[in-house]
């Protein structure tokens, strides 16, 4: 099958620091792939260059079929390539149906337009109450919990119904139930959608994912699935640790 | 709005010349800094520009209506143009720039423009501005006197309300709040915080031409302090005194500053005093302004 995103060569240099060192591998439609590694190991500066945030020194981004190195970040969003950040990145002044409908609108393209009422929000109530939070729709992003803040910051992205979807560390913070369940929120809303999941509850990637990539200082060390990840020896020097270590 | 509609329509009836024209030019500035709201209380873009549009647009009425009349419709016309491509100009230019940067170039975008209306004697005055504009008026109907002026600046300021309320609820208006509150979330949302300002931009320069063109005839004079960075941060001053963020508020603040300094000013030189002390204490007590105040009051 014919890759969604390919990564290939990636190489980002902050002055003599080498962030990501010739980084490379591909996900396919509606793959869920984990990316894991220590802190330090380059995760989020792929996140923004695969999204356009951050430019690459060297490699190329291509998504479906396309090369999109010069392709700025909301026409990105545009071609079906969504993100969330390692902190939930909502508008808390707006409740969390307004929220959700920032993005149900852009997706309709229906974002800019000058006059008549806001739009979207039938869409937003639909994916709120898929989500168990029906009851908090109408409140303030301010004045939500960290867990809830965190399910509308992942569902805002999913919103744009994108072809892939990139989530930076959406468990942070979260119980391992609420993780769990912010999972099976993801892929229940939008099965087709390819998922790059960093997390660093390696249990929650060797669970979710098909395949696991390794980074360790810029670099891609092992790919494979989570059982081969998991037996990995270098991996377990590198990251997992002890044999129980996940 | 009935409420507002009947008080204008009683004032109308019987306040003097000189408090309708007091009145009007009220109603103006509070368009100016309504239209300024748009911009720094739901775009987070602080600018110290403003009075470039404004009073952009007041000179190019005078001029036009020096040449061709001053019938109301292409007074209006004439400021809405020239407030939209000003508009477009400082846009274009400073909406790559963040913060203090923003801050800076709308001041040296706007010192330009006064620089241009100080300088270029032969069309706009010069230091001594523009007088002896023809009257106002629409059609067969002469509009010079000030109950005529007062009576077509309640109407603008309605408009210009409306309009302004219809775009902050509109998506444009909600995409401008998402920018200020998380830009880059907007960005990873699809949208260009460029388009999405822009549009708000033009939309402040229309509506701040549209009440600049009406100026040089409430006060029979437009001279280069129309333009100057001072009075932009005036506005500035109204705005907060008024209340960012709520629209309506740009008409409190700026009846409270026009009303210290025009009738303060009667007693003293140091009317900025007082005007600095109700700024301060604004800050102070209704960090919202006192549209905030009259929110929390009401709630």
């Amino acid at each position: 099958m014919t890759p969604i995103l390919a990564l290939n060569g990636i190489t980002k240099r902050f002055g003599a620091f080498t962030a990501l060192d010739d980084v490379g591998f591909t996900i396919r439609p509606g793959e869920a792939v984990g990316l894991i590694g220590p802190n330090g190991a380059g995760k989020t500066t792929l996140f923004n260059i695969i999204t356009g945030f951050l430019r690459a020194d060297a490699g190329s981004v291509r998504f479906a079929d396309r090369t999109i190195d010069t392709v700025a970040p909301a026409r990105r969003v545009a071609l079906g390539l969504a993100r969330t950040f390692q902190t939930a990145m909502v508008f808390p002044g707006l409740t969390a149906r307004e929220n959700i409908a920032m993005a149900v609108r852009r997706r309709a393209g229906d974002g800019l337009r000058w006059f008549g009422g806001a739009s979207g929000t039938d869409a937003a109530s639909r994916l709120l109450d898929d989500a168990g939070l029906a009851h908090r729709a109408d409140t303030l992003l301010r004045d939500m919990s960290h867990g809830e803040r965190r399910i509308v910051d992942a569902l805002m992205p999913l919103a744009l119904s994108p072809r892939v979807l990139l989530l930076d560390e959406p468990t942070a913070g979260l119980t391992r139930a609420e993780g769990e369940r912010l999972l099976d929120i993801l892929r229940r809303q939008h099965a087709g959608t390819a998922l790059l999941l960093v997390a660093h509850d390696v249990d929650i990637v060797l669970g979710h994912c098909d395949r696991v990539v390794v980074m360790e200082l810029g670099r891609v060390i092992r790919i494979g699935t989570p059982a081969e990840v998991r037996d990995d020896a270098e991996v377990r020097r590198a990251y997992l640790g002890s044999p129980g270590g996940c | 709005m009935i409420r507002v509609i009947a008080a204008a329509a009683v004032v109308a009836l019987f306040a003097d010349d000189y408090l309708l024209r007091f009145l009007a030019e009220i109603l103006l500035f509070g368009v100016a800094v309504m239209s300024l709201d748009i911009l720094i209380g739901f775009g987070g873009l602080m600018s110290l520009g403003h009075a470039a549009l404004f009073g952009g647009a007041a000179y190019a009425a005078a001029i036009v209506a020096r040449q061709w009349g001053g019938d109301l419709v292409l007074m209006l016309g004439t400021g809405m143009a020239t407030g939209l491509v000003l508009a477009a100009v400082m846009g274009v230019v400073v909406l790559r720039s963040g913060q203090l940067f923003l801050l800076i170039m709308t001041l040296l975008l706007a010192q330009m423009l006064w620089e241009v209306a100080f300088h270029w004697r032969d069309v706009t005055g010069g230091a001594d501005g523009l007088r002896g504009l023809p009257a106002l008026s629409l059609g067969p109907w002469a509009l010079s006197g000030a109950r005529a002026l007062f009576l077509v600046a309640v109407p603008l300021a309605v408009v210009a309300f409306l309009v302004a309320r219809s775009f902050i609820a509109a998506p444009i208006g909600r995409a401008l709040v998402g920018t200020r509150e998380e830009p880059i979330r907007m960005t990873a949302l699809g949208y260009s915080l460029f388009a999405v300002r822009f549009r708000a931009m033009m939309v402040a320069g229309a509506m701040a031409g549209a009440a600049g063109a009406l100026l040089p005839f409430v006060n029979q004079y437009v001279g280069p302090q129309s333009v100057h960075w001072t009075l932009s941060a005036t506005l500035v001053i109204m705005l907060v005194i008024g209340g960012i963020g709520s629209l309506w508020g740009g008409f409190i603040g700026s009846a409270v500053y026009l009303g210290i300094q025009t009738y303060l000013s009667a007693y003293t030189d140091r009317w900025q005093l007082l005007v600095g002390l109700v700024f301060v204490l604004t800050v102070l007590l209704l960090p919202n302004g006192v549209a905030g105040g009259v929110r929390r009051w009401r709630s």
